[in-house]
């Protein structure tokens, strides 16, 4: 578990301003929680740690590393800063399987099958029945997808 | 107590869904089943050996062939098209996006016969203007390019095609959910991974959608491979069946043939048809966004400019370029003088409104499409009453009739529709505009039912049920609250066939007469008799016509809308 | 103002049969609520009452009128049933004015001009939207929608009301406040009401009497708000009025015994209850019986109270804790107001000891239709 860091972090959107010099810093095995009314900037700021925008000003710092800054013009990309994302409508690949959804992240690190199995097995097991594993089932029919 | 009457034995809803069945019957039913029926059976019995005979007579047994690989061509031409440019405007950060998206979809409004008879202005081996410029520049002997042939005819059915894949494409991707893909993305993937593993499974039920629809319209289109095929003997199955019933003079077995061929063609499209329905419902994915999140574009950078001139080159090359060439030809003292002013003028446009011929045609299409547009509206307003609202049993038979003529090409429509009224049950409707009437109606009847069943499904039961509630008879219902609420999908009905059926040529090719021309019997007729310049000119008034329908409707139904 | 009666009526839905020899009575002037699941029959009611269904067996009569006979086939149009019908969406007219919304009914009726548009105008008064006759449904919020359909339902002064959950489709601040509204209007109009829904909270709150329908369509009981609330019928119409929390256990030699783990429960009757309502017969030597109580009942204190209970969750919801209590094997869910958790020394972490006990339980027999997960 890293130490996240956010330093002076504005995002603007046209002329509107979404987040206004956001400081922040959460410690290492922390839950922390945002809690705002709906337009807050709570998913903006989310979305930034997490790649999918980038700040207009500041810097973002994890574990001590630069993942974007605009004072050293650097951004790295989302593929590449290794985190977890559960979106708020699931976004479960309806066309692969349970195990497909579960194994992906796994599989673009091309990690060996065994390992693989092993890891897949733990995740699905940790957030509910492992018998829900049917590699024929595609994933999107499952009712409550909460893998 | 005060007592009640009792119910009718019969209701109101029976007796209409009597009268609907048996319209559709008569317009639909009938004619499908003399087309099996003449098909497979000879003088009155069941004739197999004879069916398979014609088949393999080398004649009919090419033009199968021709027709399959025309669709297969065509179909992959047309997707490769259809999804590139579809990618391009969804999700690359292409300029004018807008524009663009509206100019793809032009050539939808083109009569593609239109559009095959400037290409062959353009392109034919021997008087071809685009030829003769190539061969004058590069000093060659024989024509570069010759567009009456089997690639011909494919380049030209997917330029006019695509648009089927495309638009379905182009839908799916913009609406589809962005965090599907953001998701991969913080997992690790890269754009080429996420494109090959994500984002493509999950729009391939809406590429084979188009793919299946494209491949529908090819096996059953006959103006383009007419116009560019037939003179060299490439014959697809429409052209086959116009050719063999108008060479005997409307022969029996001319029909005969014309039925056993149309067999086939209403076999594979029902095929196709079923094979995108499996399709689309396997692919039931709901990747539909809830929100309006914008899907992540990919930057082309170097290749932003290039990429935008390879768009616009390819919508004039399709759009502009025969549209000009038609009216420049129609304006042409005698084909083949080259284009400069003194060889233009405007005497041939006037023509077209004095000569008997073309002033006929262009008035028997206006109100033999106004016409069929009005009863085909009002039929199928009432009938899909019947099958959304009503719970009558049987109406499935209803159902079925209604979603028949999706799969009949229009030649098959015509034969149907000659086998019904020449007299076979005493009344005989062969060379009366009563004749393209019915096929007409038979033909749109699907788009009216589909058009009025969506919106029929959009007045929800309790809108009914309140004015039931406040006092209204079931009638007054209808007339207060139903028929206000359906009125934008009627009109919208009414024009997704008037327009259509103005500038068709498959249906009306096989059952005009002397006096009965359409505008695109006309055209074609004026070209298969050698007068290209008066086929142009007359084309060129037929886009005019069309072009100002389109538009003038278009923005009709947007104010509609914006009432709403 | 009517009354309605319900004589023996079946109605099945192809294989499935939804209401079975249903037979109830509305009196004239009555706010009647039938409150139960979706899918429960409970529309069905309303449907068969307007007459947009008919009965396959049984009477329907409003007033001195027969309107469904289902032996005989018929049923009386709803045209000429003299109802109004508020709908669950609203079912508002898109394509008319607030006004023309509200004067349809008196066209129908043909009453003439003048006195339609007075009358329609009072109606839109009496539902607060007066000004606003002239706008179109889509320039209305969903309580204005609602209001409109109210008063279309009202203004031709019919028999009876009928209301099919009028005010899911409203955010909880305005369906207060709707809740209210309604029964005023009722009470200055005096019709009869019939109201539906799944939702307890407006049943309680505006009934004059409330019937618990069950999944199968059947009437498990029809009281008064104060009678369904605290003299619920059996498990299920506890369970439906609010969080319940059931204690399966098995009688011996006048003790009980938890079912899971088989600890002792209290002894029956217990001093230590202040109240306790006991259901005839309830417990036989060796039979199961079913304790239940509100998670408001359950008393927690750290060193008094007859059972042992370990935390298993705890979860601050702002005014109320809400506590996950395990007392050998069956889990309680105990809340108390959070000022007063602080100041009694009740704020309990997960693994916490404490000791239970309750303010007040019910008994019902066997397994019934409690055996359900707890909370």
């Amino acid at each position: 578990m890293s130490e996240l860091k956010l330093v002076s972090v504005t995002k603007r959107f046209n002329q509107v301003i979404a987040v206004n010099k956001l400081n922040l810093e959460v410690q290492r095995g922390e839950c922390f929680s945002f809690l705002g009314p709906s337009g807050c900037g709570k998913t903006t700021t989310l979305r930034m740690i997490a790649g999918f925008e980038d700040l207009d000003e500041g810097e973002l710092l994890v574990d001590g590393e630069v993942y974007s800054s605009s004072y050293k013009k650097y951004y790295l990309p989302p593929e590449k800063r290794d985190f977890g994302m559960v979106f708020q409508a699931f976004a479960v690949w309806p066309h692969l399987t349970v195990w497909d959804n579960v194994a992906f992240p796994l599989q673009i690190r091309r990690i060996p099958k065994p390992e693989m199995e092993k890891r897949v097995k733990e995740a699905l097991q940790s957030t509910g029945p492992y018998c829900l594993i049917q590699k024929s089932n595609p994933a999107g029919f499952m009712p409550h997808p909460k893998f | 107590m005060v007592d009640v009457f009792t119910k009718p034995k019969i209701s109101a809803a029976q007796i209409v869904l009597v009268f609907s069945v048996l319209v559709l019957v008569i317009v639909v039913g009938i004619p499908v089943i003399l087309i099996f029926f003449t098909a497979f059976f000879e003088d009155g019995k069941l004739n197999i050996p004879g069916f398979v005979q014609i088949l393999k007579d080398p004649d009919t047994y090419q033009a199968l062939w021709n027709s399959l690989i025309i669709a297969f061509g065509t179909t992959l031409c047309a997707t490769i098209v259809g999804v590139f440019f579809a990618w391009l405007v969804a999700r690359t950060d292409l300029p004018f996006k807008k524009t663009m998206k509206a100019l793809f979809l032009v050539p939808f409004m083109l009569p593609s016969f239109i559009g095959a008879l400037a290409w062959k202005v353009l392109l034919s081996p021997r008087a071809g203007y685009i030829n003769k410029f190539l061969m004058a520049l590069f000093g060659l002997e024989k024509a570069p390019i010759d567009i009456m042939s089997m690639g011909g005819i494919i380049v030209i059915e997917s330029m006019y095609l695509f648009p089927f894949v495309f638009l379905q494409v182009e839908s799916a991707l913009e609406r589809m959910d962005p965090t599907l893909e953001e998701s991969a993305r913080i997992s690790g993937a890269g754009l080429l991974t996420i494109t090959r593993k994500i984002t493509l499974p999950l729009v391939l039920p809406s590429i084979l959608s188009g793919a299946l629809l494209v491949a529908l319209y090819s096996l059953a289109h006959f103006g383009v491979p007419a116009i560019l095929g037939t003179e060299k003997g490439i014959y697809n199955i429409p052209t086959k069946i116009y050719e063999r019933i108008y060479s005997s003079g409307g022969s029996f077995r001319a029909i005969r043939v014309g039925t056993i061929l149309s067999t086939i063609l209403v076999i594979s499209a029902a095929l196709i048809l079923k094979a995108q329905d499996l399709l689309l419902k396997k692919g039931k994915y709901q990747i539909i966004a809830g929100k309006s999140m914008r899907p992540m574009l990919l930057k082309l950078r170097a290749l932003r400019t290039p990429l935008l001139i390879v768009s616009i080159l390819y919508i004039g090359t399709t759009v502009i370029l025969p549209t000009v060439t038609i009216f420049l030809v129609g304006g042409l003292k005698t084909y083949g003088l080259s284009f400069e002013i003194k060889n233009l003028t405007w005497a041939n446009y006037l023509e077209i409104f004095r000569w008997k011929m073309t002033k006929d045609a262009i008035w028997n299409s206006v109100y033999l499409s106004l016409g069929a547009a009005l009863v085909t509206m009002l039929a199928g307003t009432m009938i899909s009453y019947v099958i959304v609202k009503s719970r009558p049993k049987g109406k499935f038979i209803l159902e079925l009739l209604g979603v028949l003529p999706f799969s009949l090409p229009g030649t098959v429509i015509a034969l149907g529709v000659i086998l019904t009224w020449s007299g076979r049950f005493g009344i005989n409707l062969y060379n009366t505009p009563w004749i393209i009437f019915v096929a007409y109606i038979a033909r749109y009847m699907a788009f009216s039912l589909k058009s009025n069943s969506a919106t029929l499904q959009q007045v929800s039961d309790s809108l009914e049920e309140a004015s039931r509630a406040c006092g209204a008879t079931h009638f007054q219902t209808l007339k207060n609250i139903v028929l206000p609420l359906i009125r934008p999908g009627m009109i919208s009905a009414f024009f997704l066939i008037f327009l259509p059926a103005l500038r068709e040529l498959t249906t009306s090719v096989l059952l005009y007469g002397p006096t009965t021309r359409t505008i695109g019997v006309a055209i074609y007729a004026l070209n298969e008799d050698g007068e290209t310049v008066r086929a142009a000119a007359l084309a060129s008034v037929a886009l005019v016509i069309i072009l100002l329908g389109e538009t003038s409707i278009r923005n009709f139904l947007a104010r509609l809308q914006k009432q709403e | 103002m009517s009354e309605i009666e319900f004589r023996s009526v079946s109605k099945s839905f192809g294989e499935k049969k939804v209401l079975k020899n249903l037979s109830f009575l509305i009196r004239p002037g009555e706010c009647f609520t039938i409150l139960g699941p979706s899918g429960c029959g409970k529309t069905i009611v309303v449907r068969l009452i307007a007459g947009f269904e008919t009965p396959d067996e049984g009477t329907i009569r409003i007033g001195t009128t027969t309107v469904a006979d289902g032996s005989k086939g018929y049923a009386l149009p709803p045209e000429n049933r003299n109802i109004g019908v508020v709908f669950q969406d609203y079912a508002v007219w898109p394509h008319m004015t607030v006004l023309e919304n509200v004067l349809y009914p008196l066209k129908m009726q043909k009453v003439p001009k003048e006195e339609a548009i007075q009358r329609a105008k009072a109606a839109v008064r009496q539902v607060n939207m007066e000004g606003l006759e002239d706008r179109l449904p889509y320039q209305l919020s969903g309580g204005q929608q609602q209001r409109v359909a109210l008063a279309r339902a009202l203004v031709s002064k019919p028999a009876i009301l009928l209301l099919d959950e009028p005010l899911s489709n409203l955010d909880a601040n305005l369906r207060e406040e709707m809740r209210f509204e309604i029964k005023q209007l009722q009470k200055s109009t005096n019709s009869t009401l019939l109201y539906v829904t799944h939702d307890q909270e407006v049943a309680l709150a505006i009934s004059d009497r409330i019937a618990v329908m069950n999944e199968k369509g059947e009437f498990q009981q029809v009281g008064t708000p104060e009678e369904v609330y605290d003299q619920p019928a059996n498990p299920f119409v506890f369970r439906f009025l609010g969080i319940a929390n059931f204690i399966p256990l098995r009688a011996t030699d006048g003790k009980t015994f938890l079912v899971s783990g088989g600890k002792e429960f209290l002894s029956l009757p217990d001093p230590v209850q202040k109240e306790m309502i006991a259901h005839k017969e309830v417990w036989k030597d060796g039979e199961k019986l079913l304790a239940a109580c509100r998670p408001m009942e359950v008393e927690l204190s750290r060193t008094t109270g007859p059972l042992e209970g370990k935390v298993v969750r705890k979860a601050l919801l702002g005014p109320i804790i809400d506590y996950r209590i395990d007392i050998g094997g069956t889990i309680l869910r105990a809340q108390l107001q959070t000022e007063e958790g602080s100041m009694k020394d009740l704020l309990f972490e997960e693994g916490d000891s404490c000791r239970v006990g309750f303010s007040r339980l019910l008994w019902f027999p066997g397994n019934g239709e409690g055996e359900v997960a707890n909370g």
